[in-house]
């Protein structure tokens, strides 16, 4: 009877490594990746995720084998105060492994995060003080701004989109991030992107699309009672689309005359 | 420890049944009505099934013969159920900030300046109507506009992505339709006691149908108000500019609240201010717009400014000018307004060639 324990326990870590295993062909995994460094992003999620399955399944083991061994002997267990090259060992082993997770993923996180390391043309655009948008998160929305004709972000020509971030694809695309009131995260999933909106600082975020199509952008930092409903759209198209939405957005942005509706506008009720 | 087995199920099943049960959603009556009927009782209870009958309530919101010239003028689209999915939708949406009785004061309303709109009184800021009364109505395109791009500076964020997606289709025109039944029903409450008040009348459900046919017919007025610019804008030159400017301190009148700098600080600056002005409709301290933030609550389009100065901002001190300002001025003052956040509010005051 006493050895049922052992059974009972024994399913958790084999359900739980078959779902890991089963989740990437049910598509329960990660969502698509369609940046060009989201690939290194998985890896060293992947790399983490192997070391904690070996991890897991070693503890486990041991756990349901001494369930199993030595469970109906009728004596209680043996209290141990001290063992100290036990306590080394289960010391050094995690802090070996974090140092080399925290050395193995500098580089990455280097190319993806560090000022001095951006691409050229991500940092010639910041240096200049020109990049592609601004992106300002406030509750409960993303304010996006466009530099326009002339370059400039914060001139009258600037166009504003609201939760639709258009990009285009296979280009560097660097935006500014800054926050209205209080903290956000811009999270990009299909990027692998995330990054804190604080306010008061000006944070550079940088990635390049390599697919066309409508992605999730998300806050993904409890920002008030309205986050749920702090969701956008990433939309990354060719050079020549994202053009004429930027010239089409600024004509809207312009207008001066109330559209005369025609029959067919009429119809789909087009708002004003 | 069986004692202790047989608590912690006590201890569950009391939660269980006391802390699940959904609580029943209700209007709430206005503190107009609570204060005017707040020595009866009967009238409040009468008020209270009459508007349940005419309105329903916040699961089965109902579409009333009495906002039948609304429906024919398709203000309100909705049949009923689809006005019981927009009613969900706002619980989902907009609830936290404007309340389940559209009465702009959710748990989240304390927290922001500015508040949220309070539907029931009918007035709604930004609209594309003029004409008497002041406080005209909005069109429905004046509202889907709001929804569509917030309302910049303030708390309200815009909901233009679940206009377009397939899986919100029409839902976005579900919850307008909710909300413009929320504004009817707040203004008929407000009315019916009124009229009781004014004439010494018992409220009756008759008397409540009968407002609800005044306010609705109110909303079809508004939709032949609309007033759009004839002419479009002229460029943006400094003559145009410095022309703005000179309207804007003298003919125009702006500088008296939105101060000299624009900086919306005019009544700081007046040495015998207008007591009346600093009060808004809803009983908010009204402020004049900061105009050096190029931040517009009601759209920032030429169009959107056009319509502010000449149709006014509804229930503010800001009034319409379109009586005062001829259109081309209106277009004069729109380039200089445009203008003061990136050139400075003096910048054309001497124009330099």
């Amino acid at each position: 009877m006493n050895k049922l324990w052992s059974l009972v326990f024994l399913p958790v870590p084999i359900l739980c490594v078959a779902l890991f295993a089963m989740a990437p062909g049910k598509g329960w995994w990660l969502p698509d990746n369609v940046s060009t460094f989201g690939s290194r992003v998985d890896d060293l999620f992947n790399l983490i995720l192997g070391i904690v399955t070996v991890a897991f399944v070693a503890t486990e083991g041991i756990l349901i084998y001494c369930l199993y061994r030595y469970a109906g002997r009728g004596q209680r267990a043996l209290f141990v105060h001290t063992n100290h090259s036990l306590e080394l060992w289960w010391t050094l082993i995690p802090a070996g492994i974090l140092v080399f997770i925290a050395l193995y993923q500098f580089k990455t996180w280097r190319d993806i995060k560090v000022q001095g390391k951006f691409p050229a043309d991500v940092a010639q655009k910041l240096s200049r003080d020109e990049p592609d948008v601004e992106v300002l998160a406030g509750q409960f929305e993303w304010r996006i701004r466009y530099p326009g004709k002339d370059g400039k972000i914060g001139t009258l020509d600037d166009v504003i989109s609201l939760n639709d971030l258009h990009v285009p694809v296979n280009t560097n695309f660097v935006l500014r991030l800054r926050s209205r009131d209080v903290l956000h995260s811009f999270f990009l999933p299909n990027f692998r992107v995330k990054q804190d909106a604080v306010p008061g600082m000006t944070i550079p975020v940088w990635f390049q699309g390599t697919k066309e199509g409508t992605f999730d952008l998300f806050c993904a930092e409890l920002c008030g009672w309205g986050h749920y409903k702090m969701r956008g759209r990433i939309i990354v198209q060719s050079k020549a689309s994202y053009d004429a939405w930027l010239e089409e957005s600024y004509e809207e942005q312009e207008r001066d005359m109330a559209a005369v509706k025609t029959v067919a506008q009429t119809k789909t009720e087009v708002p004003q | 420890m069986n004692s202790r087995i047989r608590f912690g199920v006590v201890v569950l099943a009391v939660g269980w049944i006391a802390g699940c049960e959904p609580t029943p959603m209700e209007y709430v009556l206005s503190d107009y009505s609570q204060q005017e009927l707040r020595d009866d009782a009967q009238a409040q209870e009468t008020l209270r099934a009459a508007l349940v009958e005419t309105f329903g309530t916040p699961e089965t919101p109902l579409l009333p013969d009495a906002i039948k010239s609304a429906v024919d003028a398709k203000i309100i689209r909705s049949n009923a159920d689809g006005l019981a999915t927009g009613a969900k939708l706002y619980r989902h949406w907009c609830m936290h900030c404007h309340g389940l009785s559209g009465d702009g004061n959710g748990p989240t309303a304390p927290f922001l300046t500015p508040k949220p709109r309070d539907y029931r009184n009918g007035v709604f800021k930004f609209t594309s109507t003029a004409g008497l009364p002041t406080r005209m109505k909005p069109t429905r395109d004046d509202l889907m506009h709001t929804l569509l791009n917030g309302a910049p500076g303030t708390s309200m964020p815009s909901f233009r992505i679940f206009y377009d997606e397939p899986n919100y289709k029409g839902n976005l025109d579900a919850v307008l339709d909710y909300v413009i039944l929320l504004s009817m029903r707040g203004e008929t409450e407000r009315a019916a006691v009124g009229t009781s008040t004014a004439l010494g009348d018992p409220i009756s459900t008759e008397m409540v149908r009968e407002e609800a046919e005044g306010v609705a017919k109110s909303w079809v007025a508004a939709n032949e108000k609309v007033v759009s610019p004839t002419k479009p804008k002229p460029a943006a030159d400094p003559e145009s500019i410095a022309r703005g400017r000179q309207l804007y301190l003298t003919k125009g009148e702006c500088a008296k609240c939105h101060g000299p700098l624009a900086r919306g600080d005019g009544w700081d600056l007046d040495p015998n201010p207008d007591p009346t002005k600093n009060k808004d409709e809803w009983g908010s301290p009204a402020k004049p717009l900061d105009l050096t933030l190029g931040v517009y609550h009601g759209g920032a389009r030429p169009l959107d400014l056009f319509r502010r100065i000449h149709d006014g901002v509804k229930g503010t001190p800001m009034a319409a000018q379109s009586v005062n300002l001829k259109e081309e001025e209106i277009w004069d003052l729109v380039n200089y307004v445009r203008s003061i956040p990136y050139d400075g509010p003096g910048a054309a005051a001497t124009p330099s060639h």
